[in-house]
């Protein structure tokens, strides 16, 4: 209560004061030698600021005093509150994504305790999925963990609901869900018998596949649906918004790991991913070291398949968000960068604003306004125009949401839900009272120096000199975003133009799974695939078709190792593994995949033929040392003494992308179909086929028929232009280059306008001394060179420091693998944004120096 | 730590010679002045742009109380007088004083 008090006790006090200061001068009038009196107004400033409400009404009537500024001066406040509303706002947008993918755990209870787990080969280094056998054992073994869950996706076509449709589903153990911790929304959650064979003929559907394809059908639990042509009991339907592992899988069957098929069920096919939960009694670091005993045990039990083979544990999150929690930072910083320059922008506004000033501070001084209380006014006046740009920064941030997950969705992980949440405000918010102090302290401090005459011109120097630092700051900062943006920008044309080895233009594809039930046999596939093949050639608007496992950038193709007749198996830390497609002949046609050496598979590459393969050049280079011929070589799949068929190499084609177009490609092996004999059954089943054709809409129209009319129960995924997945495989990269490319615009703008502000504040200045030279007889190309010169120093200066911080930039680029064919030094690159940024900044000085130029030197020296 | 050539005092010592100038009797602004001045035998001068700010921060902290009354002069002035806290503030300050005079003293012939 006591502020109350105070407040109502406030009239009075000036009184008491006026009172009590009168009394005092007139005792001292009577005394004969009168120590002097102080400033009186001042005194009572000082008291009244002591017994008074203080901040508060310091605060109020400084909000006042600015906003009454603000509205005098109305470009000044427009200017600043954009600039703080594009720079706030750009950060708080990039700020949610960080969040999004950095900070927020994932949407499952204790999530932190969510880890994968990896088979490890010790000597390659790498980790790989898990063989059934492993798993089983570890999940039996381990002590650290609630619950060991695996996972595998799988093709599974859903008929008698409308349209055959293939969906992606996921394979799992049936603890799962109990190991994520969500429970089904509808139904119930697998049991654990229904890992056997036999009892695993049962399904759960996500949200979206639920409403999708079953109307939301409240008594869906319980009913049979048709998949891959058996019976399914649909037990449950997951809540809305449940993905796991990302959006693609649709559904959950379990997966038969007991009495299953044996070329699943074994300790050497390594295709399941596995998550557990650590037990919050045990540490991630304890569950490492006792999964790393039990792999040992392993390893000594089984040592001809878990030779070598440790493991590896990771936390979930990590492998979700992977390698974009760097690009994530580093487009953070780039934001942030932004944020600096749109400080030092301001800040030099605000210098130059309180030169202008000058005089109504040194009033308010006279009048008894201490340095203190002036400084805290400019922050105050700092602190409302951060307020309004950070409230509509945090406006556009809003608004930017909806477009920046659209643009993020195929390049980050997370970003289906993308929100403003209260902690987002709250960072906001701490944002702009970091960035009203960052820009305004220091002009508050400078700004207020060596008040005491209206003149005074000994705080101009230092002023001058603020503004110029803060200039160059603003011009090196520039300089790092457009060297950033533009090595992205050149990556992003490598990577349009690079040689991916195949050609995507004008080619259709589209996918389907032979099923267990309407193929059981190898036979029965290969009869499918000859009348496919045949079927296709027919039509007229495919000028070259054919099938394949694998599309490029589609990774399907599995990684084998690779044995090499009469060359010792390979050792150390080199890779032995080859990735590996069945293609059908006319697919490496279709794709136009240049062969450099020998001939293409043939149609009579058959059953009854001699096993020959195709290889590329990545393969040549790595598994035959890349001098010998390699036709007629012999490869096996798998290990040389392992019971495959010798493959006699055919050809070789040049290397090809097939796994993403920024990875450098890896070693290919590419086997005809129509000679996978056994083995058609396990890597035959999901095809892709692919036509080339002058007329798309056509082609595809003719390859849907040609399957329908062979098995109308087949389902299609597709079609789609092979040229489409190569634009999405390279939205990551197209993504970063527009955030870094507008950040970089931004940022020139303002370093820009910063310049010119100052060039064209000194101008002004030295307008009398201009006068004073051209009357004298200064040449007018004299008084541009020289205000030019005075623009090129801050300039020069603030790119040779950028150039630096660029350099700097760049290797953290290069290390992060963000650059595609640009040397981190790239040369062509530093130079033209050097000179962009010279030549903007040069325009920018331009402008006031024809201004000096055109000083008429009679008005300058009237005017003082 | 009382003053310096040009008889300005040191931080912190004023609020203590306040203090204890009014131990006496309650006295205005002017007064309490006027009395240190001469205590000190001339040498210190206080100037008014301390003392009134000095008067009404010890009174915000409670050490000191004020009223108008009528002066010597006959006219109407703040009288300021200690409170028991001002009091009780005053025994510490001017032991911790002594202490620390004869400190520095003992140091200044030493040395």
């Amino acid at each position: 209560m006591r502020w109350w008090f105070r407040l109502r006790k406030r009239r009075s006090l000036d009184q008491d004061l006026e009172d009590e200061i009168a009394f005092h001068r007139a005792m001292r009038a009577h005394d004969l030698d009168p120590p002097p009196f102080g400033n009186a107004t001042q005194i009572k400033e000082r008291i009244r600021d002591m017994c008074t409400l203080g901040w508060l009404e310091v605060l109020v009537a400084d909000g006042c005093y600015a906003l009454r500024g603000m509205r005098r001066d109305k470009a000044f406040a427009v200017t600043a509150i954009a600039l703080l509303a594009l720079a706030i706002g750009a950060n708080t947008a990039m700020f949610i994504v960080l969040k999004r993918v950095i900070l927020d755990p994932l949407p499952f209870p204790d999530a932190d305790r969510l880890v994968r787990i990896y088979d490890f080969h010790k000597e390659r280094g790498t980790a790989q999925s898990v063989t059934a056998l492993n798993y089983l054992d570890w999940a039996a073994e381990s002590k650290a963990f609630e619950t060991l869950a695996a996972f595998s996706g799988q093709g599974m076509t859903i008929t008698g609901q409308g349209e055959p449709e293939l969906i992606i589903a996921l394979g799992v153990s049936p603890n799962l869900l109990q190991t994520l911790g969500i429970k089904a929304a509808l139904g119930r959650d697998f049991r654990p018998e229904e890992i056997v064979r036999g009892r695993d003929r049962v399904i759960i559907l996500t949200h979206r596949l639920w409403q999708r394809k079953f109307g939301a059908d409240p008594a869906i639990v319980g009913r049979q649906v048709r998949i891959n042509g058996d019976g399914y009991e649909v037990i449950g339907v997951m809540p809305a918004g449940f993905n796991f592992p990302d959006k693609t899988y649709e559904a959950f069957v379990p997966l038969p790991l007991r009495g299953g098929d044996p070329a699943w069920t074994n300790r050497s096919s390594h295709y399941l991913r596995v998550v557990g939960r650590v037990r919050s009694s045990a540490t991630i670091e304890s569950a490492r070291a006792e999964m790393n005993q039990i792999a040992g045990r392993l390893e000594a039990a089984y040592p001809e398949v878990n030779a070598k083979l440790g493991v590896q544990l990771r936390a979930l999150k990590d492998t979700v968000v992977g390698d974009s929690r760097r690009l994530v930072l580093l487009l953070y910083g780039a934001a942030t960068i932004l944020l600096l320059i749109a400080c030092a922008n301001l800040a030099s506004l605000l210098v130059a604003r309180s030169s202008a000033r000058r005089l109504e501070f040194a009033t308010r001084a006279a009048l008894g306004a201490s340095r203190p209380r002036l400084a805290v006014q400019m922050l105050v006046e700092a602190g409302i125009l951060s307020i309004i740009g950070g409230a509509a920064g945090l406006g556009l941030a809003y608004l930017l949401i909806r477009s920046l997950r659209i643009a993020a969705l195929e390049s980050l992980p997370r970003m289906d839900e993308l929100q403003l949440d209260p902690a987002i405000v709250a960072f906001s918010i701490a944002l702009t009272m970091a960035t009203a102090i960052l820009f305004g302290l220091g002009p508050a401090l400078f700004g207020t120096r060596s008040l005491g005459t209206a003149r005074g011109s000994g705080a101009h120097g230092i002023r001058q000199g603020m503004r110029q630092a803060l200039v160059i700051a603003q011009v090196s900062m520039s300089l790092v975003l457009l060297a950033g943006a533009g090595l992205f920008l050149r990556s992003l044309y490598n990577l349009g133009q690079a040689d991916r080895g195949f050609d995507a233009e004008s080619v259709v594809t589209m996918g389907f799974a032979l099923g267990v039930n309407g193929y059981p046999s190898a036979g029965k596939m290969m009869n499918f695939a000859e009348q496919l093949r045949a079927g296709l050639s027919e039509f007229p608007s495919l000028r070259a078709s054919g099938f394949s496992t694998s599309l490029p950038l589609s990774g399907q193709a599995w990684g084998n190792p690779i044995a090499v007749q009469g060359q010792a198996p390979m050792t150390g830390n080199k890779s032995n593994i080859a990735r590996i497609q069945c293609i059908s002949p006319g697919f490496q046609e279709a794709l136009r995949m240049r062969l450099l050496v020998g001939r293409p598979i043939a149609p009579s590459d058959d059953s009854r033929a001699p096993a020959v393969a195709l290889v590329d050049e990545i393969f040549v280079r790595t598994f035959l040392d890349g001098t010998r011929n390699p036709i007629g070589e012999r490869i096996k799949i798998g290990e040389a003494d392992s019971r495959g068929p010798w493959l006699s190499i055919v050809g070789v084609v040049a290397a090809s992308r097939q796994f993403s177009l920024e990875a450098s490609p890896e070693a290919h092996i590419f086997v005809p179909y129509f000679q996978l004999g056994d083995l058609a059954p396990i890597f035959g089943r999901g095809l892709y086929l692919a036509g080339r054709s002058s007329t798309p809409a056509e082609a595809s129209r003719a390859m849907k028929s040609k399957i329908a009319a062979l098995d109308p129960t087949l389902a299609v995924r597709g079609p789609n232009l092979l040229s489409e997945s190569v634009d999405s495989a390279m939205a990551p990269a197209r993504f970063r280059t527009s955030l870094m490319i507008g950040f970089a615009a931004l940022a020139l703008v303002l370093a820009s306008v910063g310049l010119y502000g100052v060039i064209a504040f000194s101008v002004a200045q030295q307008t009398q001394e201009i006068g004073v030279r051209i009357a004298l007889g200064a040449q007018r190309t004299q008084i541009i060179s020289m205000v030019l010169a005075s623009g090129a120093h801050l300039s020069g200066l603030g790119i040779t420091l950028g150039l630096c911080g660029a350099l700097a930039l760049s290797r953290i680029l290069e290390k992060e693998q963000l650059l595609f064919g640009v040397s981190p030094r790239d040369g062509l690159t530093f130079a033209v944004v050097a000179g962009v940024l010279g030549l903007v900044t040069f325009v920018a000085s331009l402008v006031p120096a024809r201004r000096a130029a055109s000083i008429d030197p009679m008005r300058a020296l009237r005017a003082e | 730590m009382a003053k310096n050539q040009t008889g300005e005092l040191v931080q912190g010592t004023l609020d203590m010679m306040i203090l204890k100038t009014l131990s006496q009797c309650p006295m205005h602004g002017y007064a309490i002045a006027l009395a240190i001045h001469d205590r000190s035998l001339e040498v210190l001068k206080v100037e008014e742009g301390s003392l009134y700010p000095a008067l009404h921060r010890l009174e915000l902290a409670g050490l000191l109380e004020s009223d108008w009354k009528l002066s010597e002069a006959n006219r109407r002035a703040k009288f300021y007088r200690l409170t028991p806290a001002g009091r009780k503030k005053l025994t510490v300050e001017a032991s911790n004083w002594v202490r620390l005079a004869a400190a520095i003293a003992r140091v200044m012939e030493t040395a």
